[in-house]
């Protein structure tokens, strides 16, 4: 069974990432593709949108003689990030309930 | 296709849609997400990007989140499938393109090649008579202008000769070309 990933959740899996430490595009999205199916094409969008907003900042670093953008999470993104997890806790917690025959874990 | 090709594409793609910086910001993420990947798995990356045109309609399709709904941005769907085919020009298209190029360039090459080559070869066959001719004849002077003129004849054959075989191996080196690109599309 295939569930989506709607955008939100894929912002918090993103800020969950760079919250470890910082990553480049490449690495980033090798990461999540290792645990949930998405294009390559899929994280500009969603790296270059969270910038925009705040969420995260870039730095450029040498890597073997060529550039390599990094990407790194700001104040505004670790409070989008844990808001992220508060609505993703409550939002599983209800979900578990019905899949439980409606008894609260 | 190489990722210079793609990356050009994609460029093509974007221009005139965007802010110049924004787009030079989209080329160098891709272009290091290339590199990072390393030229082993250039295809995979194409594979998974789908076609330049694909993914310009993904990047420029993206609404931002201020433009959208609380709602429309928690229903909207980014876990889409793995693109593996997303070429716009079929095989089919390709294939009867480099037909018809075929049938247009390949008498313009065939002339080309067969009139070096048999240019020089005549070039070659009089130099060496008028060399051999200069070197019989008793003055000095004549000895030296017809068997200079007999040799640049020679060279100019041999040029000539080089020159038809050099086209000749650019055109199976174009056919080649065209036809892993075609394999590599279909």
């Amino acid at each position: 069974m295939v569930f989506q990933l709607s955008s939100p959740l894929l912002d918090g899996c993103v800020l969950a990432i760079l919250e470890r430490e910082d990553a480049y595009g490449y690495s980033l999205t090798q990461r999540l593709r290792a645990e949930i199916e998405i294009s390559e094409s899929t994280l500009y969008p969603v790296l270059r949108r969270l910038q925009k907003e705040g969420c995260l900042a870039v730095y450029d670093r040498q890597f073997q003689g060529r550039n390599r953008r990094y990407y790194t999470i700001t104040q505004a993104g670790r409070e989008l990030l844990a808001e992220c997890r508060r609505d993703w806790a409550g939002y599983t917690g209800r979900i578990d309930k019905i899949l439980s025959g409606g008894e609260e874990k | 296709m190489t990722k210079e090709q793609y990356l050009f594409l994609l460029r093509a793609e974007l221009t005139g849609k965007m802010s110049h910086e924004e787009m030079e910001d989209i080329l160098q993420y891709y272009t290091e997400y290339f590199e990072d990947a390393g030229s082993e798995h250039e295809r995979d990356v194409m594979m998974s990007l789908g076609s330049p045109q694909r993914l310009a309609e993904k990047i420029l399709g993206q609404p931002s989140r201020e433009s959208m709904t609380p709602v429309e941005a928690d229903y909207q769907q980014v876990g889409e499938p793995v693109y593996k085919t997303g070429w716009r020009i079929p095989r089919q298209a390709m294939i009867a393109l480099a037909v018809l190029g075929g049938i247009l360039v390949c008498p313009t090459v065939l002339g080309v090649v067969l009139s070096l080559g048999i240019g020089g070869f005549i070039c070659v066959l009089v130099g060496l008579g008028v060399t051999g001719y200069g070197i019989g004849q008793l003055g000095i002077a004549s000895k030296l202008y017809l068997a200079g003129g007999g040799l640049a004849a020679i060279a100019v054959g041999i040029l000539m000769l080089l020159g038809s075989v050099a086209v000749a191996r650019g055109v199976v080196w174009i056919v080649r070309y065209v036809r892993r690109c075609i394999a590599e599309e279909g």
